[in-house]
């Protein structure tokens, strides 16, 4: 196809022309010269009307974790016998990744037979289902008189970017109603376990590897050194995908994930819901598997609104009731900025014997996109809307449950350890 | 003899060795696997931006000569019209420096703007046979070469280069292959005019001027009309297919409608 600057050209040779003529000036005619040369060779030069390009994705693996960095390639190879002079070649990636380094859209030169490997670098900021490609293609000459333009459907490529986790490393969380196999959560009890608890003295059942002789060498009697028993326990998470977290939902995506890894890990039975308009859920399970199932219903969770929320209690505590057991442990993951959402939450946590709320700080974490944080009425809103969140807090905690309330702006992983600490200095391991 | 040819061949082999045992660094990725990067003696962004420099100075040195050509010839005229016209053409240089480098908005008006100014200067106050012959084509390579420039530029704003493969690598390419095009274009269209030049001056001098005008008219009106009929039944054949798609889509939609 020919540009528009093939139309101007030969507009301007006739207007020159009539301009000679209408002024009876021959020289002008002379400028005609290279014009007419010119749009020859518009038309000699222009590209095949059909290209015969060979376009090929190279990507070794279709899933992702968020925040990953992804090298893209594609191999390009010109198999017919024609140079194409100018080619630009658009790679189309979806809006929910960005461009880490090099360009998605390049301009390159192509002999005959010649192969040439095209190469940017994309990095998977949002978790989700999304398509790469297709790929545009335009051939020009170097005098951009005419095109030809295609698209290659086939090198289209499905990303899965999963949402990414944390690895835990301290678990301050107790439960009321531990098991009696080994697992992450410290017990009353002391015995075989791995934690040193301290020293006390020696009685005849005791093994004697577990004597510590610094102490009984300073006291004279024999002591031997005491160990905190590790239990598992059932764990529920319960995640609040309502409207009103669309901003914090990834953060809260992260939590879930990172907790159930962690107990996935030490065998313990983890289960899920999730409030949407719907209520998805998934029964009690310690299969490593279970982290994946749970990793592939998140990759498409998204922030929906709810229309009845008589509906959606009546499911819930459907579905808690009937597939977990009373005693299982069960953290409500939500920023309780929902009066409604809040109460069905509140009512379903005083049923259960064995619960608490992880709430992330979902109005710092709007907070920190405000771009004049001094401006007055800014301000005055994030007041009004603290002063509102503390009473939702208070309103939780009136009923006789307990909260703890993540800073987002701190990783997962940072802030179960500090709450570990704060366990530890007040005496409770 | 050969012996010794043999002994120098051997000592080359050796350098080569050397010279690529400095270029290319070996690294073990995360599998374990070793891999060889060659290294480069310039970086490609370099590269690239040492190509467009180049260009930007041939279509500077283009424009300087058509804008100085005016006032040395008119320098000794006191008309009014003649000294408007080489301040005009002075004053061309401006959208011409937008044009070219890429400096603030507009560049595409300028380089029409530049185009236009520079072009009816050639045309109205040239007199000389061989000046508006070589100047159109001068204004022609000006308007080609700052027309790649300004293509070029905007696919690579903001873009950090890489390695062999990425979007710089590919300019480089495009750029080394466009330069030689263009030392060769700029003579073609240099070279053909003059040769027209000639002929038609001996021609015209030959034949009376108004049987020459008459079939110079009536070529270009052929030729013309050979190249717009290319363009205009192409044209015509993508409205045809588009309309045809358009009812082929229409009759799908009906045939398949719930409400038939």
């Amino acid at each position: 196809m020919f540009t528009p600057k093939l139309r101007w050209s030969i507009a301007l040779f006739f207007s020159i022309l009539l301009a000679g003529i209408g002024f009876e000036e021959w020289t002008f005619l002379l400028a005609l010269i290279p014009i007419g040369v010119i749009i020859i060779s518009y038309f000699v030069t222009a590209p095949p009307e059909k290209i015969d390009i060979e376009i090929e994705r190279v990507l070794y693996q279709t899933r992702f974790q968020v925040d990953e960095f992804v090298e893209i390639i594609l191999n390009i190879r010109n198999r017919s016998r024609e140079t194409i002079d100018a080619l630009e070649i658009l790679d189309e990636i979806p809006p929910q990744v960005s461009l880490k380094n090099s360009s998605n859209h390049i301009i390159t030169s192509l002999k005959p037979g010649e192969e040439t490997e095209f190469r940017y670098k994309i990095s998977c900021d949002y978790r989700g289902r999304w398509v790469l490609g297709p790929t545009h293609i335009r051939a020009r000459n170097f005098l951009d008189s005419a095109f030809t333009y295609k698209i290659y459907e086939e090198t289209k490529t499905d990303l899965v970017i999963i949402p990414s986790f944390e690895m835990v490393k301290d678990m301050p969380f107790r439960t009321k109603y531990p098991k009696i196999s080994d697992g992450p959560f410290h017990s009353k009890f002391k015995g075989e376990g791995l934690d040193f608890a301290g020293v006390r003295e020696y009685q005849n059942t005791d093994s004697l590897a577990r004597i510590n002789w610094p102490t009984t060498a300073k006291f004279g009697r024999l002591f031997t050194n005491e160990y905190e028993l590790f239990r598992t326990a059932d764990l529920l998470l319960v995640l609040d995908a309502s409207d009103s977290t669309a901003s914090i939902l990834n953060e809260q995506i992260k939590a879930v994930l990172s907790l159930s890894e962690h107990f996935l890990r030490f065998k313990c039975r983890v289960g899920l819901v999730i409030l949407r308009d719907t209520v998805d859920w998934f029964v009690l399970s310690s299969s490593r598997l279970q982290l994946l199932k749970f990793t592939e219903k998140l990759v498409d969770v998204q922030a929906t609104k709810i229309n009845n929320y008589n509906i959606l209690e009546k499911r819930l505590v459907n579905s808690i009731d009937k597939y977990y057991p009373l005693n299982c442990l069960t953290i409500f993951i939500t920023p309780l900025i929902n009066n409604a959402i809040n109460q069905i939450l509140i009512n379903s946590a005083r049923k259960r014997q064995n619960s608490f709320f992880l709430v992330p700080s979902i109005i710092a974490s709007e907070w920190r996109f405000i771009k004049d944080k001094e401006e007055g009425a800014n301000l005055l809103v994030h007041q009004e809307l603290l002063l509102r969140r503390e009473i939702e807090l208070s309103k939780v905690i009136q009923q006789g449950l307990i909260i703890f309330e993540w800073d987002v702006s701190v990783p997962f992983s940072v802030f179960m350890n500090k709450l570990k600490q704060i366990a530890n200095r007040r005496g409770r391991r | 003899m050969t012996w010794k040819h043999s002994k120098r061949k051997t000592k080359k082999k050796v350098t080569t060795k050397k010279e690529e045992q400095i270029n290319s660094v070996e690294f073990k990725t995360k599998d374990a696997k070793t891999k060889t990067v060659e290294k480069l003696a310039v970086a490609y962004s370099e590269e690239y931006d040492k190509k467009i420099r180049n260009l930007q100075i041939i279509a500077l040195i283009l424009i300087l000569v058509m804008t100085l050509i005016a006032p040395l010839r008119l320098f000794d005229s006191k008309k009014i019209f003649d000294i408007t016209a080489v301040g005009f053409v002075v004053a061309g240089i401006v959208p011409a420096i937008i044009a070219i480098f890429d400096f603030m908005r507009g560049r595409r008006l300028c380089l029409y703007l530049s185009t236009l100014i520079y072009g009816s200067w050639i045309i109205v106050t040239s007199v000389f046979y061989w000046e508006i012959i070589l100047l159109t084509g001068l204004l022609i390579i000006y308007f080609e070469v700052t027309r790649v420039l300004q293509l070029i530029s905007p696919i690579l704003a903001n873009v950090e280069s890489i390695a062999s493969g990425g979007a710089y690598y590919h300019a480089n390419v495009y750029l080394k292959r466009y330069i030689v095009f263009l030392l060769k274009y700029s003579g073609i269209i240099l070279g053909s005019t003059l040769c027209f030049g000639i002929l038609g001056r001996y021609v015209f001098v030959l034949i009376q001027g108004d049987i020459l005008f008459s079939i110079f008219i009536i070529v270009c009106l052929i030729l013309v009309m050979i190249l717009s009929r290319r363009v205009i039944t192409l044209d015509i054949k993508k409205i045809l297919i588009k309309e045809q798609k358009e009812r082929m889509e229409e009759d799908l939609a009906k045939t398949y409608s719930r409400y038939n």
